[in-house]
């Protein structure tokens, strides 16, 4: 049987961590532009854009992990396609973001449109929301892989969008030195409720799918419990990335007990992605755990093999 | 230009009918051939890569000659002249030193035209060949021969009621067989098998008799002691056709099925019932498999047993039993091909074990042959049936007693691999003066050669199928194209050599074709050549005819079935099936019981693998890249190895190691090892020898004559006592 | 037209020789193989065992989950029934190894493209059965239109009830096996 999900990697990990950063920071910044927080002007240009860049380094890695970049184009071929519809999403969020980031400039010539601008904000929200979700769907596409079926995954997803967009945000409004004000600790204090919730529904989920799940589903959530991801999950997702930043933020209103909180919650966010990427195995096809030579020792076998008769044939010519 | 040629896979001996397309002399693909009767399209995983086997890189592609001291894989390119020329100068001053007899010959299983060895060497004077015949098919067919005239081994299984697989697993072993097996089952057939394994047959019986390993014999008298004692024999034709069943009677009267229970780890119930199953089935068949051939002494015992079995039970040559074909009538078979006539009684005298194992050697196939040319005017060939015992033989080499062996010809056979006590034959062959290699391969045993010389294979060569020169049916097969290289076939070897020993007269044919072609015109047929026979006919099937004996009587001295054998009797055997501990079990040897508390199994076949060959084919080697021993998961558990580690293999003889196979198909206290083993990427050096002693179970076995099955010499393979460990830190 | 195949798991004897063919027939590199066997046992304690093999390739589903999600199209479905890969299309996303719930898809590293048993459709339309079919000794497979009630499959599938491997999955596979 597969032990664990292996064809996306690290690369798919890293994009479905900064492009849900980037994606619910701006969103952050953007419904806290639309409900008239004054302070947002002083950062919400280099919030979006910041989140922008980070979205796009994550599609890079997108696009490094396809074999035929220069045929990159064709991910927009299918729209009825969930991978297609998240290109979409991706390439709209970004283009929204930036176009969102420019009023925040002088020099731009549209920057006073304040209208126009709320109205791009509102777009980008639908973007990003829709950029964080869609892997959830997307995953759950795999019916083999029934740790990401039903709907959940989305809401999943969501709230830990949210605590990263959350942690970005305010890593950027200490760095600005905007650390001790109103609009950080609203912000500091929806963290708090959406760590609270993250623990909550969180272990809910793996622990309902431990328990009722279809096989390979609770072999997954066993894994990630008692196996080989319990410390990545429990200390990485729960521990650092949860609980002791929900401390953090209960006790202390220093800017850096704050952006340690908030890196802890990137770094946390970090790992219950990679975590629920390779934690999802197939269902075991009939036979499939018998199998004791992997493929990949197959492969390095077949290269050992050939180049030994490779050389011995040069010794039976000689 | 294109076309398409009918050939024949010699992978193994099924020897399936293939298409090969050929364009400019360049074959292009091999496919089956859907018309043939064997496998009607279809290729196992050998034949399927017959392109790789051909185009292979380390294929053998001209002689080689060692110029180094032997083993140090000094070789140097010759040309065949200068082999032959070469090989002939050393063959006539080691006869004129030692004797004809000091030139020895090995052979493996049928894999070529060894009728040409046999004429060649009857032709030289030497009756010293030997092939692992003893350990494969000769045992069983020897004794049938002996009992009634001949061997009952084409059983009639589409349309039987019942069939025995005995120590077989055709389902790795012959695929074509298997689907029939399979078809027969579909239609009613019931599959019984006996095997210590789970085999891949035993998941697809109806019922299967997990025996203790070696325990077959006691199984079989336990049969016979039921089928007596209940009465469910065929009284008609006991009467009629066979002498000795009082005897027989009174002889396994002690050979009850709780007797046996104790032996065979089958329950006396178990025993009986699959007994009557047997004997209530009519008509039944009983198909055999090598692992009955495997046990050392008692192998024949054990085969005495099981054609008492058919015979009372009415099975034999009635259509869906036990057919026995006897041999064609019509075309040149084997036997008269191999000119045994030309050997004199004194060279004959010389053969090498005959003294000791007279079944399979010229004392016992001259009574034979009188029998059988008296009932069917021609006899079974020499060729395996008459054989200088290998373990003696090696001995000789090593020791020179009873006088020295200093030359050998290799040709299809890879014996540092294949024979039992691989230490004992390395030093053997190493004693040789002379030893000749052609095979396809650069192999262990061809590495300490004085000369390697490159066979065809059967793409390059017709291949006319008789099966081991017994069937009374030929398929005839062309080549798809001429040698490639420098490769020579076979029957060009032996030609050859023997013209430059003064045989010319013998070897009047140019080619395989023409060899072929002179065996097939008693035929009749209106052909030009012999590829036109392939072309408009390729087979030639004896019209089939069942209960021959009641017009020809039996080949057998009295005429009939003798349950008691006249000519084992004449031997100095005991002409009564009876029971014989295996030489290597717990119940011969308690003392060593303690130190070796498993028994081994050290064979069985299995795909994709054809004995030690194809391990070069990377398609093929890929799907089972390393030995493997099975173990069951209780054992495994008990000396903490867990699956792919490396566990030694021990016995009083020898050690290997092979990797673990977790799997209840054994029995806890069983472990079978895979044969064949041997790994053609690692050094080409004496002693390495591609690691010719790290996996290769047949270092753990002994071929002590004395342990050897009395009639026919066949070492024990089966049911070893050993012991395993964890073989830490190997890789 | 729908093909399909059936696969009669009585009968197979896991020789590998389709594994094998199928290798040659597609010129497939040495580590890649569109059908695998697996070996199931042997189940129980000696000597109360069973024990089957099971060959497995792409299930050519109606509702295939790799098509679904292909965003380039290079997955698609043919009229035929036949699941195939445009493999001048595929960009390598390898989203359809992901979702195909049989573990069947491979990336080839060569082409840079994802491989899979194609059904030897290009056999097919030559009115050749496919290769694994041809191969077989067992004759434990047969490959035919689904959609004909006349055809030997569609009969050897009702009279034995084959079913496809884990049908509740929903993805409505044409390949159906025969449990021993
Ligand atoms: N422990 C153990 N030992 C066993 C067995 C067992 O079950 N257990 N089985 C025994 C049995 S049944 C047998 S038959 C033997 C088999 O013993 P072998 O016949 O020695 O086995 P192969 O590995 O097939 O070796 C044949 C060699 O001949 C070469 N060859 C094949 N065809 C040709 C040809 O046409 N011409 C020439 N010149 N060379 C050719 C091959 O490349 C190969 O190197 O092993 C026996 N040994
Ligand atoms: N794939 C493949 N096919 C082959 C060959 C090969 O090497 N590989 N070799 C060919 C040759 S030369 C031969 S002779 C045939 C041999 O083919 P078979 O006659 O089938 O003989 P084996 O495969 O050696 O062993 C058959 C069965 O004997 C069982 N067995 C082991 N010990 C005992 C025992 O004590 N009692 C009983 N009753 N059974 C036992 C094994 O578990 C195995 O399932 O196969 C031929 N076909
Ligand atoms: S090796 Fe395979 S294809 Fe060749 S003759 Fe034997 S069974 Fe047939
Ligand atoms: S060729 Fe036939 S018997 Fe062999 S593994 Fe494939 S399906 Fe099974
Ligand atoms: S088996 Fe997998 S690859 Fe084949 S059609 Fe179904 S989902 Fe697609
Ligand atoms: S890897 Fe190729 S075939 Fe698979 S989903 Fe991506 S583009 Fe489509
Ligand atoms: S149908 Fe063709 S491509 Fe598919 S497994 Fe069989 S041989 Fe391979
Ligand atoms: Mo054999």
């Amino acid at each position: 049987m597969e032990q664990k999900q292996e064809y996306w990697g690290v690369l798919a990990i890293g994009y479905l961590f900064l492009a849900a950063m980037g994606a619910m920071m701006f969103s952050v910044a953007a419904v806290s532009d639309l409900m008239g927080t004054k302070i947002v002007s002083q950062v919400n240009g280099w919030v979006s854009l910041i989140a922008v860049v980070a979205a796009g380094i994550g599609s890079l890695f997108l696009m490094v992990e396809l074999t035929k970049i220069f045929k990159a184009y064709l991910v927009y071929a299918r729209p009825s396609s969930i991978m297609c519809m998240g290109s979409y999403l991706l390439s709209s969020f970004l283009a929204l973001g930036f176009i969102y980031a420019t009023f925040f400039f002088d020099f731009i010539p549209w920057a006073d449109l304040s209208l126009l601008r709320k109205a791009v904000a509102g777009l980008g929200i639908i973007a990003s929301l829709g950029l964080v979700a869609y892997p959830g769907l997307e995953l759950a596409e795999a019916r083999g892989r029934t740790f990401w079926s039903g709907g959940g995954l989305v809401g999943l997803f969501l709230i830990s969008g949210a605590a990263t967009g959350l942690a970005g945000v305010i890593i950027v409004l200490v760095l600005f030195g905007l650390g001790y004000n109103q609009y950080t600790a609203t912000l500091s204090a929806s963290l708090l409720v959406v760590l609270i919730l993250q623990f909550v529904v969180l272990t809910g989920y793996i622990r309902g799918i431990w328990l009722t799940g279809a096989v390979e589903a609770k072999k997954s959530a066993a894994n990630i419990l008692y196996g080989n991801y319990r410390i990545v999950f429990w200390g990485g997702v729960i521990a650092l990335g949860t609980v002791i930043p929900l401390v953090l933020v209960l006790l202390s209103r220093e800017p850096l007990s704050e952006v340690l909180a908030a890196v802890l919650v990137l770094f946390g966010a970090f790992c219950f992605r990679s975590i629920f990427l390779q934690a999802a195995i197939r269902i075991a096809l009939p036979g499939e755990e018998q199998e004791v030579v992997s493929d990949r020792e197959v492969a390095r076998l077949a290269v050992m093999l050939e180049k030994c008769w490779e050389k011995k044939a040069a010794w039976l010519k000689k | 230009m294109s076309e398409v040629k009918k050939v024949a896979c010699h992978f193994c001996h099924m020897n399936c009918g293939m298409l090969a397309s050929v364009e400019n002399g360049v074959i292009t693909k091999v496919t089956g051939d859907p018309e043939h009767p064997f496998n009607q399209g279809a290729q196992c995983p050998r034949g399927v890569s017959a392109l790789d086997h051909l185009n292979h890189p380390n294929r053998l592609n001209y002689p080689l000659k060692q110029v180094g001291k032997r083993g140090s894989g000094q070789f140097e390119r010759v040309s065949w002249e200068e082999a032959l020329d070469g090989i002939a100068a050393r063959l006539t001053e080691l006869k004129n030193t030692y004797g004809a007899e000091t030139l020895s010959s090995l052979g493996g299983t049928n894999r070529t035209d060894d009728f040409a060895r046999r004429r060649f060497f009857n032709l030289f004077g030497s009756p010293n060949i030997a092939h692992t015949a003893p350990v494969c098919w000769i045992p069983n067919f020897l004794i049938e021969a002996a009992s009634y005239g001949w061997a009952a081994f084409d059983p009639e299984i589409m349309n039987s009621r019942c069939v025995v697989i005995w120590g077989h697993n055709p389902a790795v072993s012959y695929l074509p067989e298997m689907r029939g097996l399979l078809q027969a089952k579909a239609n009613g057939t019931k599959i019984i098998v006996i095997d210590p394994v789970f085999s891949e047959t035993a998941a697809k019986a109806d019922l299967w008799l997990p025996i203790r390993p070696g325990a077959d014999n006691a199984l079989a008298l336990a049969w016979l002691n039921v089928i007596i004692e209940e009465g469910l024999y065929d009284f008609e034709f006991v009467n009629e056709w066979t002498v000795g069943f009082e005897e027989l009677s009174e002889r396994i009267e002690e050979y009850t099925p709780e007797w046996a229970a104790e032996k065979t780890g089958i329950s006396a119930e178990l025993i009986r019932e699959a007994a009557q199953i047997y004997a209530a089935a009519k008509p039944a068949c009983i198909q055999w498999g090598v692992a009955t051939d495997q046990f050392g002494r008692g192998s024949s015992a054990g085969a005495q047993a099981r054609a008492a079995l058919r015979v009372i039970c009415g099975n034999l040559d009635v259509p869906g039993g036990d057919v026995m074909p006897g041999p064609h009538p019509d075309f040149i078979t084997d036997w008269e091909m191999e000119l045994n006539d030309l050997l004199s009684e004194e060279q004959r005298a010389k053969q090498l074990g005959a003294d000791k194992f007279k079944l399979n050697t010229w004392p016992g196939y001259q009574i034979l042959t009188d029998n059988m040319v008296r009932v069917w005017g021609k006899s079974i060939p020499a060729e395996w049936f008459c054989e200088a015992n290998a373990p003696v033989l090696f001995r000789s080499m090593v020791s020179s007693k009873p006088y020295p062996v200093k030359a050998c010809i290799v040709l299809a056979n890879n014996p540092l691999i294949s024979y039992a006590n691989s230490k004992l034959v390395y030093q053997a062959l190493k004693s040789l003066d002379l030893l000749v290699v052609m095979d396809y391969w650069m192999t262990p045993s061809a590495l300490l050669a004085d000369y390697v010389l490159p066979a065809a294979s059967w793409l390059e060569r017709p291949v006319m199928t008789t099966t081991y020169g017994v069937s009374d049916w030929l398929i005839a097969s062309e080549r798809a194209i001429e040698p490639m290289f420098e490769r020579k076939t076979d029957v060009d070897f032996w030609r050859e050599i023997g013209c430059r020993l003064g045989q010319a007269e013998y070897w009047p044919w140019k080619s395989d074709e023409e060899v072929f072609k002179y065996r097939l015109e008693p035929i009749g047929l209106d052909v030009e050549t012999y590829e036109e026979f392939v072309q408009c006919y390729r087979m030639a099937f004896a019209p089939r005819e069942y209960r021959k004996y009641q017009e020809r009587g039996l080949a057998t001295p009295s005429g009939k079935v003798e349950l008691k054998s006249s000519i084992l009797e004449k031997l100095g055997y005991d002409p009564l099936p009876h029971y014989v501990e295996p030489p290597f079990s717990s119940e011969a040897k308690p003392e060593l019981a303690d130190d070796y508390p498993l028994t081994l199994i050290a064979g069985g076949g299995f795909m994709p693998f054809f004995h030690s060959e194809h391990r070069e084919i990377t398609r093929i080697r890929l799907m089972k890249p390393y030995p493997r021993v099975a173990i069951n998961p209780v054992l495994a558990d008990k000396f903490g190895i867990k699956a792919t580690d490396w566990v030694w293999i021990e016995t009083p003889t020898g050690r290997i190691k092979q990797k673990a196979l977790i799997t209840n198909a054994v029995a806890p206290d069983v472990v079978q090892a895979e044969r064949g083993w041997w790994f053609p990427e690692k050094a080409l050096i004496d002693p390495e020898l591609m690691g010719a002693f790290e996996s290769n179970i047949n270092v753990c076995l002994d071929d002590d004559p004395n342990t050897c099955d009395e009639a026919c010499g066949s070492w024990c393979t089966r049911a070893v006592m050993c012991r395993i460990s964890k073989a830490e830190g190997e890789d | 037209m729908r093909w399909g195949m059936l696969i009669d798991l009585r009968k197979c004897v896991g020789c590998h020789a389709c594994t094998i063919a199928c290798q040659n027939e597609n010129n497939l590199p040495l580590a890649l193989r569109y059908c695998k066997i697996f070996k199931v046992g042997p189940e129980g304690e000696y000597p109360n065992l069973t024990s089957y093999n099971i060959p497995i390739a792409c299930m050519h589903c109606a509702e295939a989950p790799c098509v679904d999600g292909c965003p380039s199209g290079a997955s698609h479905r043919r009229l035929d029934g036949i699941v195939a890969i445009n493999s001048d299309k595929c960009v390598g996303c390898q989203f359809c190894m992901l979702v195909c719930p049989y573990g069947v898809r491979h990336m080839n590293k060569k082409t840079g493209a994802v491989e899979k048993c194609t059904l030897c459709f290009s056999r097919l339309e030559q009115g050749e059965v496919t290769r694994c079919v041809e191969t077989c000794q067992l004759k434990a497979r047969n490959v035919g239109d689904l959609d004909d009630p006349n055809s030997e499959i569609v009969r050897l599938v009702r009279k034995d009830n084959a079913q496809p491997l884990y049908a509740h999955l929903g993805t409505k596979p044409s390949i159906y096996y025969i449990m021993p």
